[in-house]
C-alpha cells in the first residue's frame, strides 16, 4: 500500500513538472509547428540568473525567479528575432535543427561560464517545512509547482482558444502567409509563442531547482526528454493533454522505477518513457487524449 | 566543374588546418641530451597524479630505511651511496631534507638501471641537461567547478624552479591539456604530451579517462603515473604505475569501515553505473559478506543524474541507516542535500571532499559525514589536532601559494584539491631527487619497483614491492566533517594511513 | 561515370603522412588530430546519407560507430578472434547496417521529429544496457583495439594510421558517389523533398528510407571501426550521446547533402577545440562549443543548405552573369510557347501492359469515399475514362478533385471505392506501384524535386525502368552503369525534344513557374504512362502559354496515343481540349457529359457562382 501510495505522489510530483515542460512544447508546437528541443535548458539559464541574484546579490528568491524569467524570456525572443524569423519557409525539421543548435550553445556557455557541473544552490520559494505523504516529504514547492502547471495549462488554452489573440496563434501555426492577409500581426504572435514558451520553461526550472538542489548545465534538458514525452502522450497539440500527459508520464516513470528496483537496470524508467512514445505514436498519433480541432499537428 | 572546385577546396582546407597546427607550436621530436653524471642508483617511490591527485601517505615510521628494503638490492655500491638517498629518506621524515636541495654527491659511476624497459634512445626522453619535461592530461574543464584553473596546480614546481634552481639544476616544466573527462579526449591528450617528450606522463583523476589512456601507453612506450584505477585491466600492462589506492583497494577499505564502524546497522548503497566503478563495490561486497552487513539497499545512478529522489526514498523505505555513495563529489553532494529535504539523515559513507562540505554547510554536521580517501585532510588554517602531524606540509603549501599565486582560493570549494595535488607534486619531486642527478626512465622505474617508504607527512606509505610492483597505494585516511575554526565545514582526519579498519 | 573519380585520383596522396611523419613534419599529435578530423568526416558522410540525402533524422549516429568499433573489438582483438584490421572493416559496416536496420523500421511509420525520438530512444538503451554488457565492453579494462598490422610493422605511428583512414575515407567517398550518381542517390533526394512527388515516380519511399538507415549504418559501422583503432581503446563510456548531436551539428552546418560540405565541417570540429587554446590560450578552452553552436543556428537560419550553399550560392551568382536566365524578362507575353513533348518510345525495363483500344476505359474508379476526420472529402465518386480522351474534372474549390487524384493515384487510401487501371484492380496497391503500372501524374504545385536538376529530374522519373540493384549501383558492377547510360540518353533526348539543353543541368527551382511545368510533363511521360493525371497544368500561365498547352495536350492524345485526365479551373482549355466534362462540387460528383453542354447546366453553374447570377451565366 505504501508503494502504490509512493508511486501515486511521485508521478503527481513529477508529473507536474513534466506538465509544465510539455505545456512549454506543445505552446510552441501549436504555435510554429516546431519541436523546441531547448525547452529545457532555456529553462536552466534562466536559472542561473536567479542563482547569481539571489546567492551573489543576496536579494530574496522572488527577485530571482523575476530574473530567470526575464531572462528567459529575452532568450526566447532573441532567438525569435534573429533565427526563427528567418526560417518562415523552412521545414520543421531545419526548425528543430536550429533548437538543437540554441540548446547547443546554451551548454557551452553555461559550461565555460559557470563551469561545468559545477552545484549553484538554489533555495526554496516557500522555505516551509513540507508535507509528509506515505513516507515522501513532499515540499511546498513541489505542490506549488503542481498547482502553477495547472493553472498555466488552463491560462494559455484560454488565451488561445477563446481569444482573438490566441485564435491569430493558432491560425499562424497553420498557414503563416493567409494569416497576414487576414491581418494577424506575424511578427507579434511568433514573438509571444517564443517568449511565453521560454518564460514557461524557466518558471518549470525554478520549481524544480529546489527539488533538486542546484543548477548544473542540462540538468533540464533530461526532464525535457519527459516533458516531450508528455507532450506527445497528449498529443503534442493539445494544451490540457499536456498536462495530462505530464502526469501520466509521471506515473509511467514512478511505477517502473518502483517495479524494476534491480540496480542492474538503473535508468529502465528512461526506456519505459521513451516506448511509451513509440507506442503512442505508433498506434495513436493524435495521443491519447485527442484535441478538439487539428492544430498544426495534422502534418507531423 | 563541381569536381575541380570540390578538389581545391580540399586541398585548402587540409593545408589550412595542418598550418594552423604548425603555427601553434605543435613540436617536433627533439633531440634528446644525454645526461653527464652519476647515478647513485637508488630507488625513487611515489609516482604521484596530477590535478586532483591523490598524496601518498606513509605511515609513521623509521625514516632510514633498511638497506635491503630499498632499490639497493642488487647494487653494492648503491647500498652504500643509500647514505646519500638515506639523507633524503631521513630527511623525509620531517620533509624539510627534501627543501634543502642538496643534490646527492654523485657516485664512483653511472650504475647501469636493472629495469631494461626503455632502449638507450628512449631512456632520456624529457630529461636533459637542463629541463625535466612532465605533462599531464587532467579534467580541466570542471576546474570551474572546484575554483581552480591551471595555473593554480603549477606552484609547486615554480617555487622550486624560483628557490632551488629545480630539480638536480634542471628546470621542471610542467604542462596540462584537457581531458575533459572522457576517454577519447584522454587519448587526444596523451598524443599532445607526446608530441613534448615528456619524461613521464601523468593521467588526473578520471576513472573512464584511465583505462584509455594505460592502454595508450603501452603501444605508444610511454612512462605513465595515473590516478586511481581499477586493477582490473592493469595486468599486463608494463609502462603503468600508480602510488594510489586501486579502485578495488578503495571499495574495500570501504567496506571494512562499514563492518567496523557501523556493524549491525541496515546498510544501502547508491552507485555509479559504470564498469568503471563496479570493481569497487564488488571489493565492498566482498567484505560485507565476510563480515556480516546486512546490505538492504541497493541502488545504480547514472552520471550527473540530477534527480535522486527515487533513490533516496529506495533507501528511506528499506530503512537504510548508512549509505555508501560510491560517487564523485558533485553528485554525492547533490543526493545528500536531496535526502536532507526528505528529511532523511542516514550516516553517509563518501569520498570526502571540501566542496561537498563546504556546500552543504551545516547540513554536513547532523550527523556528520565519514569518508574515505587516499589522500590527507586540509582545512585552511587548521594546524592542530590531526592536522599537526602534517602542519609543516601545511605551512610550506600555504607560504608558497600566498608568494607565488596569491589569488589562489585555499579556502574555498578547491582548497583540498589544490593541497592534494601539492603534496603529489612534492613527493614526485622527491622521487626524482633520488633517481639522481643522472636519472633515466628506467632508473626512476627501478626507484618506484623498491620503493617502500613513506616520502613526507602528508603522505602515506607507498610501497611498490608488493605485487607486480607497478602499485603502491595501500594506505587510506578516514575522515570526518567537522567545524573549522573559520566556521566553514570541512574535513578532518580520523584515522591517517591506515591499511586495514579490521 | 566516364572521368577517374577524385577519390582515386589523390588516393596515393594518401601515403603523404608516412613520408612527412619520418622527414620530421609535425609532431605524430598533430597526425593523430588530422586522423580525428577523418573519422569524423566518415561518420559524417554517413548521417549525410541519411539526413542529407534522405531527409531522415539520426540522434544516435555516433552509437552506431559504437557498434562498428565493438565489433571491429571484437574481431581483432588479440585475445579475442585476433582477426586482421582489414577483416574486421566490413564485419563493422556489416553490424552497423544490421543495426541501422532495426532503428529504420519505425522510420517507415514515422517521419521527421518523431522519428529523432525514437533515435535519441535507441542512443539511450544502447548507452545504458547494451554497451554495458561485460561480453561486448569488457567493464573497466575496455577493449582493446589494436592499430593494423602487416607481418611485424604496426601502425602505432599515427602518420601511419593516418594512411589508411584516408584510404578508407575515400572508399566511402567512391560509395557515396556511386550512391549519388545512381537511382538509390535520385530516390533519396526525392524521398526528402516530398515523399508524394517520389511515389508519384515509382520510389518505394518506405523501402528507400530502410535503404538510407541501412547504408548510413554500415558507413557508420567503418567510421567506427576507423575510430575505435585510432584509440585504440573503447568501453561502455566512449560512445556519449553528446557525440551524436555533435555529428548533427557538422552534417548540417557543413550542408545537407555535400560530401566536401561535412568534410570541411568534421575537420573544423575535431581541430578547433585543440588549437584554438594551443593559439589564443586557457581563456578560449569550450568556445568552440559556442562557436559551433551560433553556427549552426545561423546556418539553418540563413543558409540551410550549409557551408555548402553558401559556396554554391556564390559560385552561382557569378556564373549567372554569364547565362541569360528567362526571369529577367519576367513572366508573360515572353515566355516561350511549350514545346513538342517527347515522344519516347516505350522503355524496356517496364512490365507488360494489356494494350488499350480506342472505346474502353482505361481508368475507372467506382465509389470512391475519403473523409477526413469529420470532414467528408469525396462521397462515392465515379469517373470513368476512355483510352485516346481527354477527361476534364472540374469543380469550386474544395470540391475534393485532388482528393480523387491522390485516392487514383494512391496517395490516399480511400474509405471506400475501388480503383481499376487497364483492366486490372490497383485498389490495393500503393502509389509506386501504381506508377510502375502506367499512371502517371503532375501535381498542383509542381512535382518535382525541386535541388535536383532538369536532367536529374528526368532520370529521377525513370525510377520504375532502372532495373539494377543496390549491390550493382554501390560497385559499378553489372548493369548498373549500362542502364544508367540508357537512362541519360533517353532524359537527353527528352531534354532536346523540349529544347532545354541550355537548363540540363539547371536546378529545377531556378527555373521558372512555366518552364518548370514542362519539365513536371516532360517527367509524367518520360517513361510512357497509359494515364496521365495532370492537376491544374495551366496554373500561373499565361493566356497565350495556356493556348499552347492545349495544343500539347492534344498532342498527348493524338499523337503520343495517350489518355489524359485533367483537373484544371481554366474553363476556356477544358472546353477547348477535353472530350468529357466531369463536374465534382462538395464532395459529389454534380455532372458529367459533353463538356458545352455540361457547363451550361444551372447545377453547375451554381456550384461555382452561387445563386442568382445563373440567369447571367447562361446568357453569357
Amino acid at each position: 500500500m505504501n508503494d502504490i501510495g509512493q508511486v501515486l505522489v511521485l508521478g503527481l510530483v513529477s508529473g507536474g513538472i513534466y506538465g509544465l515542460f510539455a505545456l512549454g512544447i506543445v505552446l510552441v508546437y501549436r504555435g510554429t509547428g516546431a519541436l523546441n528541443f531547448a525547452q529545457g535548458e532555456i529553462g536552466t539559464f534562466g536559472l542561473y540568473a536567479a542563482w547569481y541574484v539571489d546567492t551573489r546579490l543576496g536579494l530574496p528568491w522572488i527577485a530571482g525567479a523575476v530574473a530567470a524569467i526575464g531572462v528567459a524570456i529575452l532568450l526566447g525572443l532573441a532567438f525569435e528575432a534573429a533565427i526563427v524569423r528567418s526560417m518562415v519557409e523552412a521545414s520543421r525539421v531545419t526548425v528543430a535543427v536550429a533548437t538543437v543548435g540554441l540548446l547547443l550553445f546554451l551548454l557551452a556557455v553555461e559550461t565555460r561560464y559557470f563551469g561545468g557541473a559545477s552545484p549553484r544552490p538554489i533555495e526554496h520559494p516557500i522555505k516551509a517545512s513540507g508535507v509528509e505523504l506515505f513516507g515522501i516529504v513532499v515540499s511546498p514547492t513541489q505542490i506549488l509547482a503542481l498547482v502553477l502547471a495547472a493553472a498555466v495549462g488552463v491560462g494559455f488554452t484560454v488565451l488561445l482558444r477563446r481569444t482573438d489573440f490566441g485564435l491569430g496563434v493558432l491560425a499562424a501555426a497553420q498557414d503563416p502567409v493567409a494569416v497576414r492577409l487576414v491581418g494577424v500581426r506575424l511578427r507579434r504572435v511568433s514573438a509571444f509563442v517564443w517568449g511565453a514558451g521560454a518564460a514557461v520553461s524557466a518558471l518549470g526550472a525554478l520549481f524544480i531547482a529546489p527539488t533538486v538542489g542546484f543548477v548544473t548545465p542540462g540538468y533540464a534538458t533530461v526532464l525535457f526528454l519527459s516533458g516531450l514525452a508528455a507532450a506527445v502522450v497528449g498529443g503534442l497539440n493539445s494544451l490540457p493533454g499536456a498536462f495530462a500527459g505530464g502526469i501520466v508520464i509521471g506515473l509511467v516513470e514512478a511505477t517502473t522505477g518502483r517495479v524494476f528496483v534491480d540496480s542492474s537496470l538503473p535508468d529502465v524508467r528512461f526506456l519505459a518513457v521513451f516506448l511509451v512514445i513509440l507506442a503512442v505514436l505508433l498506434l495513436r498519433p493524435q495521443g491519447l487524449l485527442r484535441a478538439i480541432g487539428t492544430g498544426a499537428g495534422a502534418k507531423a | 566543374m563541381r569536381t575541380r572546385r570540390s578538389s581545391v577546396l580540399v586541398v585548402v582546407a587540409a593545408a589550412a588546418c595542418l598550418l594552423l597546427a604548425a603555427c601553434t607550436g605543435a613540436s617536433r621530436p627533439q633531440d634528446v641530451d644525454v645526461a653527464a653524471g652519476n647515478t647513485d642508483g637508488t630507488a625513487l617511490d611515489t609516482p604521484t597524479d596530477v590535478a586532483t591527485g591523490d598524496v601518498p601517505v606513509h605511515e609513521a615510521g623509521p625514516a632510514t630505511p633498511a638497506a635491503g628494503s630499498t632499490g639497493g638490492k642488487a647494487r653494492t655500491k648503491a647500498g652504500t651511496g643509500a647514505g646519500g638517498t638515506g639523507g633524503t629518506a631521513a630527511g623525509a621524515g620531517t620533509g624539510t631534507g627534501a627543501n634543502t636541495g642538496t643534490p646527492v654527491p654523485p657516485d664512483s659511476g653511472p650504475v647501469p638501471a636493472r629495469t631494461a624497459l626503455f632502449n638507450a634512445d628512449e631512456d632520456r626522453v624529457g630529461i636533459s641537461g637542463d629541463k625535466i619535461v612532465l605533462c599531464a592530461h587532467a579534467a580541466l574543464t570542471y576546474g570551474a567547478a572546484f575554483n581552480t584553473g591551471v595555473d593554480d596546480l603549477k606552484v609547486y614546481f615554480d617555487a622550486i624552479n624560483a628557490e632551488q634552481g629545480g630539480i638536480h639544476g634542471r628546470k621542471v616544466e610542467i604542462t596540462y591539456e584537457n581531458d575533459n573527462y572522457q576517454p577519447d579526449t584522454a587519448v587526444q591528450a596523451a598524443n599532445t604530451c607526446k608530441a613534448r617528450n615528456p619524461f613521464v606522463l601523468l593521467g588526473g583523476i578520471g576513472f573512464d579517462q584511465i583505462p584509455a589512456v594505460r592502454n595508450w601507453a603501452e603501444t605508444n612506450r610511454m612512462l605513465y603515473l595515473h590516478h586511481t584505477a581499477t586493477v582490473n585491466g592493469s595486468e599486463g600492462k608494463q609502462f603503468s604505475f600508480s602510488a594510489l589506492p586501486s579502485t578495488e583497494r578503495m571499495g574495500e577499505v570501504f567496506g571494512e569501515l562499514a563492518a567496523a564502524r557501523f556493524k549491525g546497522k541496515k546498510l544501502g548503497i547508491i552507485k555509479r553505473d559504470s564498469p568503471n566503478w563496479d570493481p569497487g563495490v564488488v571489493a565492498f561486497k566482498r567484505i560485507a559478506a565476510a563480515h556480516g552487513i546486512d546490505i538492504v539497499a541497493e541502488r545504480a545512478v547514472a552520471a550527473s543524474k540530477g534527480n535522486y529522489l527515487e533513490d533516496i526514498l529506495e533507501m528511506k523505505n528499506k530503512g537504510a541507516e548508512v549509505v555508501w555513495g560510491w560517487e564523485n563529489a558533485l553528485a554525492a553532494t547533490e543526493i545528500v542535500k536531496q535526502a536532507k529535504a526528505q528529511q532523511y539523515n542516514p550516516t553517509w559513507l563518501l569520498f570526502p571532499f571540501n566542496l561537498t562540505s563546504q556546500t552543504l554547510g551545516d547540513d554536513a554536521l547532523n550527523p556528520k559525514l565519514v569518508g574515505v580517501a587516499m589522500f590527507t585532510a586540509y582545512s585552511n588554517g587548521d594546524y592542530s589536532g590531526s592536522f599537526a602531524p602534517y602542519a609543516e606540509d601545511i605551512r610550506e603549501f600555504e607560504r608558497q601559494y600566498a608568494k607565488y599565486r596569491p589569488s589562489a582560493d585555499l579556502k574555498g570549494l578547491g582548497g583540498d584539491l589544490l593541497f592534494l595535488n601539492w603534496t603529489a607534486m612534492k613527493a614526485l619531486h622527491l622521487q626524482l631527487l633520488e633517481c639522481g642527478p643522472d636519472c633515466t626512465r628506467n632508473r626512476f622505474i627501478d626507484v618506484m619497483k623498491g620503493y617502500n617508504k613513506r616520502p613526507m607527512p602528508a603522505a602515506c606509505q607507498i610501497d611498490f614491492t608488493r605485487g607486480n610492483g607497478h602499485l603502491g597505494g595501500w594506505a587510506v585516511n578516514v575522515m570526518e566533517t567537522y567545524r573549522a575554526p573559520d566556521g566553514r565545514v570541512n574535513w578532518r582526519n580520523t584515522d591517517s594511513c591506515v591499511e586495514h579498519l579490521l | 561515370m566516364r572521368r577517374v573519380p577524385l577519390p582515386l585520383l589523390l588516393a596515393p596522396l594518401a601515403f603523404l603522412p608516412a613520408l612527412l611523419s619520418r622527414a620530421g613534419l609535425f609532431g605524430d599529435d598533430v597526425w593523430f588530430n588530422a586522423g580525428l578530423a577523418v573519422c569524423y568526416a566518415a561518420a559524417g558522410l554517413s548521417l549525410n546519407m541519411l539526413m542529407g540525402y534522405a531527409g531522415q533524422i539520426s540522434l544516435g549516429q555516433f552509437t552506431l560507430l559504437g557498434v562498428g568499433a565493438f565489433m571491429s573489438g571484437w574481431l581483432t582483438g588479440a585475445d579475442r578472434l585476433a582477426l586482421p584490421f582489414m577483416a574486421a572493416v566490413p564485419a563493422a559496416a556489416a553490424a552497423g547496417a544490421a543495426v541501422a536496420l532495426v532503428i529504420g523500421v519505425p522510420a517507415l511509420r514515422l517521419r521527421g521529429l518523431y522519428l529523432a525520438v525514437v533515435t535519441i530512444a535507441f542512443t539511450y538503451a544502447a548507452q545504458l544496457s547494451v554497451f554495458k554488457i561485460d561480453a561486448i565492453s569488457r567493464g573497466s579494462a575496455g577493449v582493446e583495439l589494436p592499430r593494423p598490422q602487416i607481418d611485424d610493422f604496426i601502425m602505432t605511428r599515427n602518420a601511419d594510421y593516418l594512411v589508411v583512414l584516408l584510404l578508407l575515407l575515400a572508399m566511402l567517398w567512391l560509395f557515396d558517389r556511386a550512391v549519388t550518381g545512381s537511382k538509390i542517390g535520385r530516390a533519396f533526394q526525392a524521398v526528402r523533398a516530398d515523399e508524394a512527388v517520389a511515389a508519384s515516380f515509382g520510389v518505394d519511399v518506405g523501402r528507400y528510407k530502410l535503404l538510407a538507415f541501412v547504408l548510413s549504418g554500415a558507413f557508420a559501422g567503418v567510421a567506427g571501426a576507423m575510430y575505435g583503432h585510432l584509440i585504440q581503446f573503447a568501453n561502455s563510456e566512449s560512445f556519449p550521446f553528446d557525440r551524436s548531436l555533435l555529428l548533427v551539428v557538422i552534417v548540417v552546418i557543413g550542408g545537407l547533402g555535400s560530401r566536401v560540405g561535412v568534410l570541411i565541417s568534421a575537420a573544423f570540429y575535431a581541430l578547433w577545440p585543440v588549437y584554438i587554446v594551443k593559439a589564443f590560450g586557457d581563456g578560449f578552452r569550450g568556445t568552440d562549443l559556442i562557436v559551433g553552436a551560433a553556427l549552426l543556428m545561423f546556418t539553418v537560419a540563413r543558409h540551410p543548405g550549409g557551408l555548402a550553399e553558401a559556396w554554391g550560392e556564390g559560385a552561382e551568382r557569378r556564373r549567372a552573369r554569364h547565362v541569360e536566365v528567362e526571369d529577367a524578362n519576367g513572366e508573360g507575353d515572353t515566355e516561350p510557347p511549350m514545346p513538342k513533348l517527347p515522344e519516347l518510345p516505350r522503355p524496356s525495363g517496364l512490365p507488360e501492359r494489356p494494350a488499350a483500344t480506342s472505346g474502353d476505359w482505361v481508368l475507372r474508379a467506382t465509389g470512391v469515399s475519403v473523409s477526413f476526420g469529420g470532414l467528408q472529402a469525396l462521397r462515392d465518386a465515379s469517373i470513368e475514362v476512355r483510352a485516346n480522351r481527354i477527361v476534364g474534372l472540374i469543380g469550386p474549390n474544395g470540391a475534393g478533385k485532388t482528393t480523387l487524384f491522390n485516392a487514383v493515384s494512391g496517395l490516399l487510401r480511400p474509405d471506400s471505392g475501388r480503383v481499376e487501371l487497364l483492366g486490372e484492380d490497383i485498389t490495393a496497391l500503393p502509389a509506386h506501384a501504381r506508377a510502375r503500372k502506367g499512371l502517371g501524374r503532375t501535381f498542383q504545385l509542381i512535382g518535382l524535386a525541386r535541388d535536383l536538376s532538369v536532367t536529374e529530374n528526368l532520370l529521377l522519373a525513370q525510377h520504375v525502368v532502372a532495373g539494377y540493384s543496390v549491390g550493382s549501383a554501390l560497385t559499378r558492377v553489372g548493369s548498373a552503369n549500362s542502364v544508367e547510360r540508357e537512362l541519360r540518353s533517353r532524359a537527353a533526348e527528352a531534354i532536346a525534344a523540349l529544347g532545354f539543353e541550355q537548363y540540363a543541368h539547371a536546378p529545377v527551382k531556378r527555373l521558372s513557374h512555366g518552364q518548370q511545368r514542362i519539365v513536371e510533363l516532360g517527367c509524367a511521360l518520360v517513361t510512357a504512362p497509359e494515364v496521365v493525371l495532370l492537376d491544374e497544368p495551366s496554373a500561373g500561365m499565361s493566356p497565350g502559354a495556356a493556348e499552347n498547352l492545349a495544343v500539347r495536350l492534344r498532342d498527348i492524345r493524338d499523337e503520343l496515343r495517350r489518355t489524359v485526365l485533367l483537373i484544371e479551373h481554366n474553363i476556356p482549355l477544358v472546353l477547348d481540349v477535353c472530350d468529357e466534362l466531369y463536374v465534382l462540387a462538395g464532395g459529389e460528383l454534380l455532372a458529367r457529359g459533353e463538356p458545352l453542354e455540361v457547363v451550361r447546366r444551372p447545377e453547375v453553374i451554381e456550384a461555382y457562382l452561387g445563386r442568382g447570377l445563373e440567369h447571367e451565366a447562361a446568357t453569357a
